[in-house]
């Protein structure tokens, strides 16, 4: 897996606006860390999530969408069919949904305690860790949008309700990142 | 018996009242309100500008503009921020209110840019290879001259 920061800026400035977009409490945090080349180039963001909500007006108005939502488009799969496997998902119990462990990877995809939680490890020397834990209602949230326009606010609502925590740690070869919400203003 | 000063010492007194107080009360005034900077150095071509301009001189700016730009370009320019204005202005709040922080910082090898709340100010730093870049802008500046202009 390869990590271009400079490509990588405008998807990292969606996820710091769509996913901080979904806290209003003033003493929450968005961050995000990006650590690539052995921590040679680097991106922090620190963000208060009151401020990111009072920006979500901006987001959409000038993609001609309504205003303070994101269109989920360029899926690889239909949203129709997204929704259907996640409502079997939600409607299913807590366990590991899908297990592969074979001599190139180990893929684990597993409904924990109101969380999606998917990992990734590729075997190879130096192979990729990708170790996403994402609210169950956050996904609902999104997956429920009309048209796949996510209204950021009810994203935010669902982060405000979670308190903080780890969203998505992407760990490779040589890059790391980590996108969570927390209290705290400037995390190291 | 006093004696009454001499005309020449009661003038030289008013200057000194008059140049120390007004003096005394710039100094204040840039206390309070800050100053904002912008420095550029510019390594491969041997240039330098170093440009500290006291916060009320934007505001003052601001306030001018307001009444010396003509109606219709001062009508046109709220009608195409004017719903942005108050989504900036409270953007602007919420930074204000912060305690000091870096928001964003990127360095990419060779690239480095900052993006901090320090002391009231908004500062950006930004260093190349061959360029560093200064900018500092008291937040509180911002926000009063966006309402000169737009309130």
């Amino acid at each position: 897996m390869s990590f271009d920061i400079k490509k990588s800026a405008p998807l990292m400035l969606v996820a710091v606006l769509a996913i901080g977009s979904a806290a209003t409490a003033a003493d929450l945090w968005l961050h995000v860390r990006v650590e690539e080349d052995g921590g040679e180039s680097t991106v922090r963001v620190n963000l208060p999530m009151s401020m990111i909500e009072k920006a979500m007006p901006l987001i959409g108005r000038h993609a001609g969408h309504h205003e303070g939502t994101i269109v989920l488009d360029d899926l690889d799969v239909e949203l129709d069919d997204l929704r259907l496997v996640w409502n079997e998902l939600m409607a299913g119990p807590d366990m590991v949904y899908v297990r592969v462990d074979d001599h190139d990877e180990k893929v684990r995809v597993a409904k924990e305690d109101g969380f999606l939680l998917v990992d990734v490890e590729e075997r190879r020397a130096g192979g990729d860790t990708v170790r996403a834990r994402v609210p169950l209602g956050l996904v609902e949230v999104v997956l429920a949008s009309p048209d796949g326009e996510v209204d950021i606010q009810l994203v935010f609502d669902h982060l405000r309700q979670m308190g903080g925590g780890d969203l998505v740690t992407v760990r490779g070869d040589d890059e790391f990142v980590r996108v969570w919400v927390d209290d705290v203003a400037e995390a190291e | 018996m006093t004696r009454r000063p001499s005309f020449g010492v009661l003038l030289l007194a008013s200057f000194l009242v008059l140049f120390v107080g007004s003096g005394l009360m710039l100094a204040a005034t840039v206390a309070v309100t800050g100053v904002a900077r912008v420095q550029i150095e510019d390594r491969a071509e041997g240039f330098s500008l170093d440009i500290p301009v006291p916060a009320l001189l934007i505001e003052g700016g601001a306030l001018v503009a307001s009444f010396a730009l003509p109606d219709d370009e001062l009508a046109r320019l709220r009608v195409e921020l004017g719903d942005v204005e108050p989504i900036v202005s409270s953007m602007l709040d919420e930074l204000v209110a912060l305690d000091d922080v870096v928001l964003v910082e990127v360095n990419d090898g060779s690239d480095w840019v900052r993006v901090e709340k320090r002391g009231g100010a908004l500062v950006i730093d930004v260093e190349e290879p061959d360029t560093s870049v200064h900018l500092s802008v008291p937040l509180g500046s911002v926000r009063r001259s966006a309402g000169w202009l737009f309130g």
